[in-house]
């Protein structure tokens, strides 16, 4: 089944509550009372979900957050990509 | 009014209690909690009453509770004073449903669901192992995730003394237990040290078959995990999970599975702090 696209600039539910740790983040969804624990990667991609990064620009500013450490581009994009996708399927994105 | 009135303070939540009863009583209750004092003003949160074989606790002039022995009574007054000292601490704390011993090198947190073995545990750690037992049921967390003990008595639950026989050895009657009503026991009065200060947490599995096992969580997970045992985590979300965060930075969490009473001891009092 092909997953739905993924909206141009995600955006956060404003409802939620985040704590950076760490190792990465924790999201506390209290309409489901119910944590969600994300790691360095998907936490950081968090932080840039605000509705004014494009998908293409959290990519990049992952990469630069990994400096010399970052893979190639579109491994970059695909974890993105994931962690997006991870994020819709858990209700945690304002609908498009 | 005769009787005396005396007020508890559990990590800040004052709880003004009037103990109408002989004097045997009256000590006994005020033997529960380390921190008390003889009430400045006569006005009561809560009343006691003990007399030939019946007992009563009372709230707002009306009976919220009844025991028939002396124990019995004691023991609900115990729940109703901490409950209502909870409530006063509700507001400005987190309450981590948690047990606190501190050994030589520091202070732990033992978390985990009811029946899971917290005060067991922490009793063994300090009956076997010179340990000393800060809090058996709450902690109560500041803004800052500093911890304060919440100095309620441990309850001995029916089926404690099998696995723990030290306890017959300590003045207590435990004839309560075979009736299924747990037993109290006061909690030392601590000096200040520097040896309470939390360094580790560990969130208790029920114990199982296997050897004991330390395993440990990441911050994240740790976190969520401690979430999980605050009464009042959803009344303040935001400050909870900044709380909880420097606690974990603070004190790495460890999930503690398998093993008996003695092995769990053991992997604790043997414990290396990074």
């Amino acid at each position: 089944m092909r997953a739905d696209p993924l909206p141009e600039f995600p955006r956060a539910r404003g409802d939620l509550f985040y704590q950076d740790v760490s190792d990465g983040g924790v999201l506390f969804d209290p309409g489901k009372e119910r944590m969600v624990v994300l790691n360095a990667g998907a936490a950081f991609v968090w932080t840039c979900c605000d509705g004014s990064h494009s998908i293409d620009q959290i990519a990049r500013e992952f990469a630069d957050s990994l400096g010399d450490r970052a893979p190639e581009a579109a491994r970059i994009l695909e974890d993105v990509e994931s962690s997006l996708q991870n994020f819709r399927r858990q209700g945690l994105l304002e609908q498009a | 009014m005769t009787g005396r009135t005396v007020e508890v303070d559990l990590a800040g939540g004052k709880v003004r209690v009037h103990v109408d009863a002989g004097a045997p009583f009256q000590r006994r209750f005020g033997r529960l909690f380390p921190s008390r004092t003889v009430a400045s003003r006569p006005k009561a949160d809560l009343e006691i009453r003990w007399s030939r074989g019946s007992g009563e606790v009372r709230r707002n002039g009306r009976a919220i509770a009844r025991g028939r022995t002396e124990a019995s009574t004691a023991l609900l007054g115990e729940w109703a004073a901490t409950s209502l000292a909870l409530d006063k601490l509700r507001g400005r704390a987190l309450l981590l449903h948690a047990a606190w011993v501190a050994g030589a090198q520091g202070g732990i947190l033992l978390v985990g669901a009811h029946g899971s073995g917290k005060s067991t545990l922490a009793l063994a750690l300090e009956l076997r192992h010179g340990w000393q037992v800060l809090a058996d049921d709450v902690v109560a967390l500041d803004a800052n995730g500093r911890p304060r003990p919440v100095e309620r008595p441990v309850r001995i639950k029916p089926g404690a003394v099998a696995l723990l026989p030290e306890l017959r050895k300590l003045k207590l009657d435990l004839a309560p237990l075979r009736a299924g009503w747990p037993v109290l026991l006061p909690l030392r009065r601590q000096e200040r040290s520097p040896r309470k200060a939390v360094r580790a947490v560990f969130m208790l599995e029920r114990r199982g078959s296997g050897p004991a096992r330390l395993r440990p969580e990441g911050e994240g997970r740790g976190l969520a995990a401690l979430a999980r045992h605050v009464s009042n985590f959803r009344e303040r979300p935001a400050g909870a999970l900044a709380a909880l965060a420097r606690v974990v930075r603070r004190a790495p969490v460890w999930r503690l599975s398998g093993g008996t009473l003695d092995e769990r001891c053991r992997t604790l009092s043997t414990f290396r702090f990074r």
